[in-house]
């Protein structure tokens, strides 16, 4: 039950942007061994049954690994919608749809945090207006009640709860989370206040990124 | 007279500025309904109403009203887990809850609920599932758990989540016979009640950002959550741990928002509990 125990750093990130050609807007994006592709669309054309006339309507699609489609996969498309939606500045592109496709390369633990991660690296790179970057960090808490910090698949699995917390840049306050299995109060707080630290680590990872993107070699 | 234009007034103004409407309402603490922010709607819960079913509960929390009927069945166990029985929990949302839904393939609304209660399932781990297989390998018990919303007033989740404990607590198991020589099972008509390892107890919130600050209100209505900024669930145990959360949504919260919202949680389910308890009588 000791904190000093914690496993408390994220694993090497690696982002790949543009490599899409197709999309306006795209991403390869690994923490650790956990791959995600994300490419994004829009603003672009809308179907007349998701139009709205004062924003644009985020689509996203997700598509596991081995292709079958469950009820886990519409879960995280759910997530993810939410927490771009936050994000975006739909208001600026009314009656137009921007479509975030996603899709799993590798699952090593943490693959919605990825997701979240990869889907704004690929808005970046569409230059979609934003209000503010995300970052997304999973916590596990195992049974001896130590905490791990993007834990990887066989972590996950040998958790009694795996935290997904996801902040903000600017106050790094939290947009969405979600969590599951069973943790006492001050674990949530411990494991949230671990997150918000390796947030900040993310959010310079993808300035990084960004200026890898603009610099006169590539 | 005074009071016949004050409601005709505040009735046009409900209907052509309702973002507007509600954010006054809980600027100065309270909802349309009257509610104070922290105040739950009235919630009647009563259990083992459906016959045809082995366990069952009908929930009312104010106009949301949701049926959740289980049906045992016997089949065999899934090769990972064979001494274990499972459960298949569906919700449905028909077109008659609410006039969003249309006939068809479930929404997706339908489906993340449904996804919800399977988690929720998981996570608490109140259900003991190597007890719900009498034979190993061979047979194990299935529960089919099947929600059905009636009337969506807002606030789906804590309701399911009160009719699946309700339900569950109300369910009764049949003796199962195996005779080895022949592999065949009987079932007889002695009953033994499941158990249900630990209750858990969902409490949604919704948010608005007024003038920076997050406003909790607790069990929203449908026109409430319709225009909140974000959702806010929290499934806690007895012993006051989360077992699932969910923040859906548009707003920052803080930590200390987040860990409010938790204590309000927790406290509210004690309320959601007693009521549990007694339907089981």
């Amino acid at each position: 039950m000791d904190i000093d125990e914690t496993n408390s750093s994220l694993r090497p990130m690696f982002c790949e942007l543009g490599g899409i050609t197709r999309a306006d807007g795209s991403s390869i994006f690994s923490c650790g061994d956990t791959t995600v592709a994300c490419a994004v669309y829009g603003p672009g054309e809308v179907r007349p049954n998701r139009e709205s006339i004062n924003k644009s309507s985020i689509e996203v699609a997700y598509r596991s690994r081995n292709g079958n489609s469950g009820l886990q996969d519409r879960k995280r498309e759910l997530f993810l919608e939410k927490t771009c939606e936050s994000g975006i500045l739909a208001a600026l592109h009314p009656r137009t749809a921007i479509t975030i496709n996603i899709q799993e390369m590798h699952d090593d633990g943490g693959l919605l945090s990825a997701c979240v991660n990869s889907a704004f690296l690929s808005l970046l790179d569409a230059c979609v207006s934003l209000r503010f970057l995300v970052a997304a960090v999973t916590c596990a808490v195992d049974n001896e009640g130590n905490l791990h910090l993007d834990p990887s698949k066989k972590e996950m699995k040998r958790a009694s709860a795996t935290l997904v917390f996801v902040f903000e840049s600017r106050s790094h306050s939290i947009i969405s989370s979600h969590t599951e299995g069973l943790v006492n109060q001050l674990k949530y707080q411990q494991c949230c206040a671990m997150a918000k630290s390796a947030a900040a680590k993310t959010l310079q990872f993808y300035r990084v990124v960004m200026n890898k993107k603009f610099s006169k070699d590539s | 007279l005074i009071h016949f234009y004050k409601r005709k007034m505040s009735l046009e103004f409900r209907s052509l500025q309702p973002d507007q409407y509600l954010r006054k309402h809980i600027e100065a603490g309270v909802r349309p309904d009257g509610r104070s922010l922290n105040e739950r709607r009235p919630l009647t819960l009563s259990s083992a109403n459906i016959s045809t079913a082995d366990g069952s509960a009908v929930v009312k929390q104010g106009n949301t009203t949701v049926v959740c009927g289980i049906k045992l069945e016997l089949a065999k166990p899934a090769a990972e887990n064979p001494d274990q029985g499972f459960v298949v929990p569906n919700v449905s949302l028909p077109p008659m809850c609410s006039p969003n839904f249309k006939p068809g393939p479930p929404s997706v609304q339908a489906q993340a609920l449904s996804t919800f209660i399977r988690d929720c399932l998981d996570a608490s781990q109140c259900l003991d599932l190597g007890s719900l297989c009498p034979v190993p390998h061979k047979y194990a018990w299935v529960l089919y758990i099947d929600l059905m919303c009636l009337d969506h007033d807002g606030n789906l989740r804590d309701a399911l989540i009160a009719a699946l404990m309700t339900a569950l607590r109300s369910l009764k198991l049949p003796k199962v016979l195996y005779d080895e020589e022949m592999d065949t099972v009987q079932v007889v008509e002695e009953w033994s009640k499941l158990d249900v390892k630990r209750i858990v107890l969902s409490n949604t919130l919704a948010v608005y950002s007024l003038g920076g600050t997050a406003n909790l209100v607790v069990d929203p209505t449908a026109e409430e959550e319709d225009r909140a900024d974000s959702l806010l669930t929290f499934v806690t145990t007895e012993k006051e741990e989360v077992c699932l959360s969910q923040e859906t949504g548009s707003s920052c919260l803080s930590e200390e928002t987040i860990q409010s919202a938790i204590s309000l949680s927790t406290k509210q389910a004690k309320q959601i509990l007693t009521a549990v308890l007694k339907a089981q009588s």
